[in-house]
């Protein structure tokens, strides 16, 4: 059985249902409408089978010859997708997977990543193509298509060209900037980031409205809009199950449904906060439909599609800016540097592979959600604390590269909690959408130690040393940070909490 | 169980059973995350019929009702509505709702 056979026509982007069923007035519908669906019943066309007619919106994926079934489930043949941020280390790895998949994918990009890694002095370490040998050698290598415009976001004019061009049947959204640090810098750092994310996510929701409103709207959110509650109450999916209750003097309230709190950790993580906002109310006013993507700590540089050739390789950076933890350690490992462990390395958080990460995209790019939804998936794999993967990274490059590796306590230019207590719910994913993890953090670290030691990527690595060190202080101090304490793995106990992941009912959550 | 207004009056007022009724719009984030505490009730196979219903693809009754908010619970017996309620609701407060009015 697949996870969204049973789903319908109310869940199809193909649905149409402007002028049939136009509810995009805060569910108010208007009298026409109303009048027309009491007298001929609610019906609605199909912008890919027009042949149809009217008819009543309940065929199902499983039913419908539009939808053909994959290993990810049910997927809308030939889907038009359009990923904005298409050149970066996501948008890249998607754009190939669902062009092999039999998705019609678009994307627009205007080098913003590539722009700012060199503007901190470092660069992809694994070297990157330009975007015209990506797509000729995508072609070459997979026999796919993908349709490619220089574009930023936040021009709207050359946007709504482009998507009426296209009428996209889902939006995937990696086109921000996605990192703490850069938003920390100073005030130009913190308002470019919250300008491009915040803004030009607000001004793509009114596009879609206007253009394409059926869209499944993938937008990538983080984890890091949680934060990590000190009380220890659950990070759940955005909202609240149904079973959660407020109780204040002696009485009762269902909190079910309700957006849960947010804490970011950084100017990068509010503009994620906001977007959040921004998504919840377009999908209540205009009934456009979203997954909210609480995306955990990516690591990683293996995809079967990425991996078919040098030219399609994804970037992977590891200054400490744009570097993601795991990525960082690994490269370090290789540098010989002491893996740099922020703080007591207590923190915990959620990863997971850029291959499962994919995966993830691909399925709920199968399974939209009804018009008007605003859905929230934690999407992550494993919890560990940044200490415990120092140790692991370390372990495998000692094991299966012979590298010596030790490890490094630094003082903590973040300003967060380097203890806490971290339960975490990722059940929508698993239970809903049938996902699996599949990749190992040790084969994936493995993967990563074998690409960064060939000599021509090791030049690279070198090259960019000095952009790995954290400099960016939480408090815009310009200082140095500190080095606390150096030791050889092994010789540290994991002390404080134990992550806590909740994947399914039977954890006992509810 | 979903209904329509095309079964309504089967599903709902000619039942021999109670019934508890859910007034949901794909829109609204209680009426998703109700969903599983609706179904478990209904699974339960008791004394009671509990059904759900779309409030803007269904708008005859939602009409008849003044249905103006959602979720919104009804509860009918032997085609009478007897109780209705608007938000959200917790299991527990769900199933106090039934013992009090059924």
């Amino acid at each position: 059985m697949q996870h969204n056979e049973e789903k319908t026509c109310w869940n199809c982007p193909a649905a149409l249902l402007k002028g049939n069923v136009d509810f995009r007035a805060c569910g108010q519908s208007i009298a026409v409408i109303q009048n027309k669906i009491s007298e001929e019943g609610l019906l609605i066309e199909c912008t890919r089978r027009p042949e149809l007619g009217m008819f009543e919106p309940s065929i199902t994926f499983e039913q419908c010859p539009e939808w053909r079934e994959t290993q990810y489930g049910y997927l809308l043949k030939e889907m038009r997708v359009m990923i904005l941020g298409i050149d970066g280390y996501l948008g890249w790895t998607l754009a190939l997977k669902i062009a092999k998949l039999g998705c019609r994918v678009s994307g627009i990009d205007n080098y913003l990543r590539r722009n700012a890694v060199a503007e901190k002095g470092s660069k992809s370490v694994v070297p990157i193509a330009d975007m015209e040998t990506r797509l000729k050698t995508a072609k070459e290598q997979h026999g796919v298509d993908i349709d490619f415009r220089e574009l930023d976001l936040l021009d709207r004019d050359e946007l709504a060209e482009y998507l009426r061009e296209v009428q996209p049947e889902a939006v995937v959204h990696y086109g921000e900037i996605p990192s703490a640090p850069y938003s920390m810098v100073d005030a130009e750092h913190a308002i470019r980031t919250q300008h491009n994310n915040t803004l030009g996510t607000l001004g793509v929701l009114f596009l879609i409205k206007e253009i394409c409103p059926e869209a499944n709207i993938l937008k990538l959110g983080t984890m890091g809009e949680y934060g990590t509650p000190l009380t220890g109450r659950p990070i759940f999916e955005g909202l609240f199950p149904a079973d959660a209750v407020l109780t204040w003097r002696g009485q009762e309230w269902s909190m079910g449904g309700e957006l849960t709190p947010r804490d970011p950790a950084s100017f990068y993580h509010v503009s994620k906060v906001q977007d959040t906002f921004n998504v919840y109310e377009a999908c209540k006013y205009w009934w456009l439909r979203s997954y909210d993507v609480m995306q955990g700590v990516i690591f990683g540089v293996h995809t079967e599609e990425v991996a078919a050739h040098p030219d399609l390789r994804t970037r992977l950076d590891v200054d400490e800016w744009f570097g993601t933890v795991i990525n960082r350690f690994v490269a370090q490992a290789v540098l010989g540097i002491p893996l740099t462990v922020y703080g007591s390395g207590e923190q915990i958080r959620g990863y997971l592979a850029l291959e499962d990460a994919m995966e993830c995209m691909v399925r709920l790019l199968s399974s939209p959600p009804e018009p008007g939804q605003y859905d929230v998936v934690n999407q992550l794999s494993q919890l560990y604390k940044v200490k415990e993967l120092a140790e692991i990274v370390a372990r495998v490059g000692s094991r299966r590269h012979g590298l010596t590796v030790r490890i490094q306590r630094v003082e903590n230019p973040r300003i967060e909690a380097d203890e806490h207590p971290f339960l975490v719910v990722a059940k929508k994913l698993r239970e809903n959408l049938g996902y699996q993890p599949k990749t190992p953090l040790e084969v994936e670290i493995d993967r990563m130690f074998t690409l960064l030691l060939q000599p021509r990527v090791r030049g690279r690595l070198e090259s960019v040393r000095d952009t790995v060190f954290p400099k960016t202080w939480w408090s815009g101090e310009h200082k140095e940070t500190m080095t606390l304490e150096v030791y050889e793995p092994g010789t540290h106990v994991m002390a404080g909490y134990s992550p806590d992941l909740v994947v399914s009912d039977h954890d006992g959550d509810e | 169980m979903e209904i329509s207004d095309r079964d309504f009056d089967e599903k709902v007022l000619s039942s021999e059973k109670p019934v508890l009724l859910e007034y949901w719009a794909s829109w609204c984030p209680p009426c998703h995350t109700i969903k599983k505490v609706l179904k478990k009730l209904d699974g339960e196979d008791t004394w009671f019929r509990v059904v759900t219903i779309n409030v803007d693809r269904n708008l005859g009754y939602a009409s008849k009702y003044s249905v103006k908010g959602v979720p919104c619970f009804m509860i009918f017996k032997q085609g009478e509505l007897i109780h209705r309620e608007v938000g959200a609701r917790s299991e527990k407060q769900i199933r106090a709702m039934l013992n009090e009015h059924i």
